[in-house]
């Protein structure tokens, strides 16, 4: 095993055990009590927004298959 | 009934998965509402499933030795994958059945094309993999800690970068279909190259603070159980889009 393997090897198992461990919690009183969070209730793209993230995705399959071809 | 108020307040994320009008119209929560023990487990499942099917095209290409071998298993993939996912989006209570679809999908893509890169860059999977989990971990960390602030202005700022960037893939493909190089700093593994591909990984990765506050704040108001699974489908989405920014990136880097 070289030691590419060994450190991205370990900085997956932690990444993954603070995911999973982390993740369950809630957020601090810090993140969660602000005047400033995001409201969620107004939409300023809509499906526009829906349209690009489509047009993203098929447009990075081609380029990723045009690249092998 | 300050539920049913609550669930009418969330709306969108970032992520464009995540519409203004996921969690509206669900109603009060009938039985058990979302949890983020439930979607952080839920994630875990879909990733498992992305890893168990990518497994398979990776094999495939290290047996058949050339990418014409993967290609048709990879292509399918993706496509169905962005199927699947449409369905998710549209029909957010299926999430359960179509986000474990999409994960299986995704992960004949990414198998078949981590092995195609790992051909040409020894180590460059394991690479991008530990990358973009350290980045997930990272941004998970600095957000529960209340480091990294959500706000309208940060939302409207990463929604406008990943539009942008966007219509640049879209403007590089349209020029790629009337036989043109493209745009060729996208591909160039010169400073300006490697420099775009940063911004894009900074775009994507930021994008996965807006899908960490979405699913708290769901979790918060008590979404729908089902929407435990459409969370964790959203960090899929994102957590893909990261990683094969990171491999591009990686190999900008190798080729040089």
């Amino acid at each position: 095993m070289d030691a590419n393997t060994i450190v991205f090897g370990a900085i997956i198992v932690l990444s993954l055990a603070i995911f999973f461990y982390i993740g369950k919690f809630r957020a601090s009183s810090k993140q969660r009590e602000r005047d400033d969070k995001i409201g969620w209730e107004k939409s300023k793209f809509g499906n526009l927004k829906l349209l690009i993230w489509v047009m993203v995705s098929a447009l990075g399959i081609a380029l990723l298959a045009n690249s092998f071809t | 009934m300050a539920r049913h108020n609550a669930l009418q307040m969330l709306g969108r994320s970032g992520n464009p998965t995540l519409s203004d009008n996921t969690f509206r119209n669900e109603g009060a929560t009938v039985g058990q509402p979302m949890t983020l023990e439930g979607t952080v487990n839920k994630t875990g499942i879909l990733l498992a499933l992305l890893v168990l099917s990518a497994t398979y095209t990776w094999n495939l290409f290290f047996q058949a030795g050339n990418p014409a071998a993967v290609m048709p298993a990879a292509i399918g993939g993706a496509i169905g994958g962005l199927i699947f996912a449409l369905v998710t989006i549209f029909k957010k209570h299926w999430a359960g059945v179509t986000a474990p679809i999409y994960a299986l999908l995704q992960g004949l893509f990414l198998g078949g094309i981590s092995a195609i890169f790992e051909s040409q860059y020894p180590g460059i999977v394991i690479q991008a993999t530990g990358l973009t989990l350290g980045t997930l971990a990272s941004l998970l960390l600095l957000y529960k800690l209340g480091i990294i602030k959500p706000t309208e202005n940060f939302r409207l700022m990463i929604v406008s970068a990943t539009m942008g960037i966007g219509v640049l893939y879209l403007i590089s493909f349209v020029m790629n279909m009337f036989g043109s190089a493209g745009i060729g700093f996208i591909h160039s593994n010169g400073l300006f190259g490697i420099g775009f591909s940063l911004f894009v990984v900074a775009i994507a990765a930021l994008n996965l603070v807006l899908d960490f506050d979405f699913i708290e704040q769901g979790a918060e108001q008590g979404a729908p159980k089902y929407m435990e699974w459409f969370g964790a489908f959203s960090l899929m989405v994102t957590l893909i889009w990261l990683y094969l920014e990171m491999l591009r990136l990686l190999a900008k880097l190798r080729s040089r």
